[in-house]
């Protein structure tokens, strides 16, 4: 994931941080930090949240996060969700 | 090097089949018997055959045997066969086995979020995380559909008719005069307080949760009305009077006053125990239905006609279902109410014929009480 300060973030990792932007109260930061912050550990949105956020971006990508997906380490942050999804959409 | 914690237990499944089951992770796989001499630490040398299963055990109920699949191995899943490596693997993933003792005894602790599978959380968190992670259902449905029927004109036959159902109705009958007035606390969708005014009470049932309270209106036998209110918030009952009510009836609710479902969830005893003793005529009783001291959600074990279960807490509590008898006693009495009666019940004898393990099993451990108080 392009999570160097250098590069801009790709499509997807764009959508993630604007929904968390949107969603939740993302501190401020740099990109590079932003993405790389567990949303959930640092409050940005709640359990409820957590669940809107899913189903958000399913519908919006037509995918379906497995268990495991959504037990990962990479789904708590905006750079592993966005490399998740993007994973899933190339699966199709 | 990894060693087996002693939370584990073996349970045969015939056939040279045996599930080991960690009853506080409430995780479990099957082995073969070289499986089984791996986890204890031999080298069979395999390869070892490997049953996957792993579900999350009260899924069909709250009620439901939590583990059938022990006793079922033909609804089993084919086995796999794993070498050394990988078994090792799926037994640390399970924790079977563990690498880290200081790292295992940090899990038993509250989920952080909803995506935390690393602590064991509390019943109430695994149910939440499993039904909206893995299941994705709403989790209030899921609680009444493993209650009632659909249309909730009745209770499932599982043990909530031929325990709870069966009981409170024979309860009901002696103690239910034509003309009381009853308050039904936490009534949820209405079926009890419904069953309260056909024998010929005047009930007002009251719940916080407005789309419950919908669903009580909706079926509301004659006799019953039915309001949204904050209970277990300060003056939660504010809209009912003083002294005017004969019996003050609440069941399967003040559990969530000792152990919170929700986080941030604010209810309060004090609050709550005040209300109804404010409301009650002189005279009149608080009766409280709610699952037994004894009720852990735990392993079903034994042959049916001598069952026995795994007790992994009782005063202080990791898994958080039910209080302690002296912490609800301690709880109520402390609060200006004197004990009158108390049961502990059993099935209807004709549940035997419906399902002959959990009838056994709730003779031996019953699954509700009922205490009557009256205010000291």
């Amino acid at each position: 994931m392009p999570t160097d300060t250098q590069q801009q973030p790709g499509e997807v990792a764009s959508a993630v941080l604007a929904y968390l932007a949107t969603h939740g109260n993302m501190p401020a930061g740099s990109t590079a930090e932003q993405l790389d912050l567990p949303y959930l550990d640092a409050g940005v949105i709640d359990s409820m949240g957590i669940v809107e956020l899913i189903v958000h971006f399913e519908r919006e990508y037509g995918i379906r996060f497995t268990p495991r997906e959504l037990q990962s380490r990479d789904f708590r942050t905006a750079a592993g969700l966005a490399s998740i999804i993007e994973r899933l959409r190339g699966a199709q | 090097m990894s060693s087996v914690p002693g939370d584990v237990i073996v349970v045969p499944a015939g056939e040279d089949r045996w599930v080991a089951l960690n009853v506080f992770a409430r995780t479990c796989l099957a082995l073969d018997g070289e499986g089984l001499l791996l986890l204890s630490g031999g080298e069979a040398g395999g390869p070892y055959r490997l049953w996957d299963v792993q579900r999350f055990a009260n899924y069909e109920g709250l009620l439901a045997d939590p583990t059938p699949f022990v006793r079922s191995a033909e609804q089993w899943p084919e086995p796999q066969e794993l070498d050394a490596a990988a078994l090792q693997e799926l037994l640390l993933d399970r924790c079977l086995l563990v690498e880290d003792r200081a790292e295992y005894a940090a899990r038993f602790a509250h989920k952080r979020s909803l995506l935390d599978m690393e602590h064991f959380g509390n019943f109430h968190q695994q149910l939440g995380q499993h039904l909206l992670l893995v299941r994705r259902e709403n989790p209030g449905e899921w609680w009444v559909n493993q209650k009632f029927e659909p249309g909730q004109k009745a209770v499932r036959n599982n043990l909530y008719r031929a325990v709870q159902a069966y009981n409170l109705d024979r309860y009901l009958a002696r103690r239910i005069q034509p003309g009381m007035r009853v308050l039904d606390v936490g009534c949820g969708t209405g079926f009890y307080a419904n069953a309260i005014a056909r024998r010929g009470a005047d009930v007002l049932g009251v719940d916080p949760t407005a789309e419950f309270v919908a669903i009580a209106r909706e079926h509301a036998a004659p006799g019953a009305r039915y309001e949204v209110a904050p209970i277990g918030t300060e003056n939660g009952l504010a809209n009912i009077p003083d002294g005017s009510i004969d019996l003050a009836f609440m069941s399967d609710a003040l559990l969530f006053y000792f152990h919170p479902s929700a986080p941030n969830q604010t209810a309060d005893m004090g609050a709550l125990l005040a209300d109804i003793r404010r409301v009650l005529k002189p005279g009149g009783a608080f009766t409280s239905v709610e699952p037994h001291h004894t009720f852990w959600l735990l392993p079903w074990l034994g042959d049916a006609d001598r069952p026995f279960t795994v007790m992994t807490e009782y005063l202080t509590k990791h898994y958080q279902v039910t209080a302690s008898v002296s912490e609800f006693l301690g709880a109520i009495l402390s609060r200006g109410f004197m004990l009158r009666a108390m049961e502990e019940w059993r099935p209807d004898p004709s549940y035997r014929d419906v399902d002959a393990r959990a009838y056994e099993f709730g003779m031996q451990f019953p699954f509700w009480q009922l205490y009557e108080f009256q205010p000291a």
